[in-house]
């Protein structure tokens, strides 16, 4: 087994740029473009986060709104956010909740946060499990 | 110069860990895009998308790049909006198969401008 020991990985060609074949040996990927560059894992009732990658902070922005700080930021506001969560605020699934968790972020995004929505159902609501992925070019 | 090629079964940081090579290739999102599916749809940025096909209101196809190698691929989709009042989510129209390049798609309750899909699996 072969392994390589090292602190960055930089394309010759084009220094962010690094294919990696696939799995079917046939086509190729790009690496730099395929890594998730930010994700996170929080709860609403508190601003840290249970987990994260390349998140600087969360800010409270009212009920069922949490703002999503990005370390190293991108390079446009056209990455991609893709955030799920269970839209209530506990383990237990309320009974006065009729319908499925409605989760989103604001079309207002910059290069460094976007705004995340969570909807219960009736009413916005502060979830209890938001986990969302950013993949994008990083400045 | 022609570029070089490293093949290795693992990738070692200094201090943050090291990961399987595998985990690299299978790990990374094979595509991803962020359109607008107002007016006449448009792609903003993308990764291995080819096209984008406006099918009528809320309903899009999207075709890769570089094929899969099989129809077992995840999809993943969020919509970008501010009124928290109405409807929304992407659903996948499984009346129409899925192919190893294309997916059809239902933006729910109207067009938005703004809309997150990865996709993640096996390539061809």
């Amino acid at each position: 087994m072969s392994e390589i020991k090292t602190d960055k990985l930089t394309g010759v060609g084009t220094a962010g740029s690094i294919v990696v074949t696939g799995e079917g040996n046939s086509t190729t990927t790009n690496l730099q473009q395929g890594l998730a560059k930010q994700w996170v894992y929080f709860d609403m009732a508190s601003t840290t986060a249970v987990d994260s990658l390349n998140t600087s902070s969360l800010t409270d922005s009212g009920t069922g709104k949490f703002v999503v700080n990005i370390n190293n930021d991108f390079n446009n506001t056209s990455y991609t956010v893709n955030y799920t969560g269970n839209g209530y605020a506990s383990d237990t699934f309320p009974a006065n909740v009729t319908c499925v968790a409605k989760i989103s972020y604001e079309t207002t995004t910059t290069t460094g946060l976007y705004d995340t929505i969570s909807y219960g159902g009736s009413a916005l609501v502060d979830s209890k499990y938001n986990y969302c992925t950013a993949h994008g070019d990083l400045a | 110069m022609a570029n070089g090629k490293i093949k290795a079964d693992t990738l070692e940081h200094s201090t943050a860990g090291s990961v399987d090579t595998q985990y690299v290739v299978s790990g990374s999102a094979k595509a991803w895009v962020n359109f607008n599916g107002t007016g006449t749809a448009a792609v903003n940025d993308s990764l291995s998308i080819s096209s984008l096909v406006d099918n009528g209101t809320s309903v899009f196809t999207l075709t890769v790049a570089a094929a899969f190698a099989n129809n077992q691929y995840s999809q993943v989709a969020c919509l970008g909006h501010s009124n928290s009042n109405s409807g929304w989510g992407i659903l996948e129209d499984t009346n129409v198969a899925r192919t190893t390049t294309a997916v059809k798609i239902v933006s729910w309750n109207g067009d938005f401008a703004v809309n997150s899909m990865n996709w993640h699996g096996d390539l061809a």
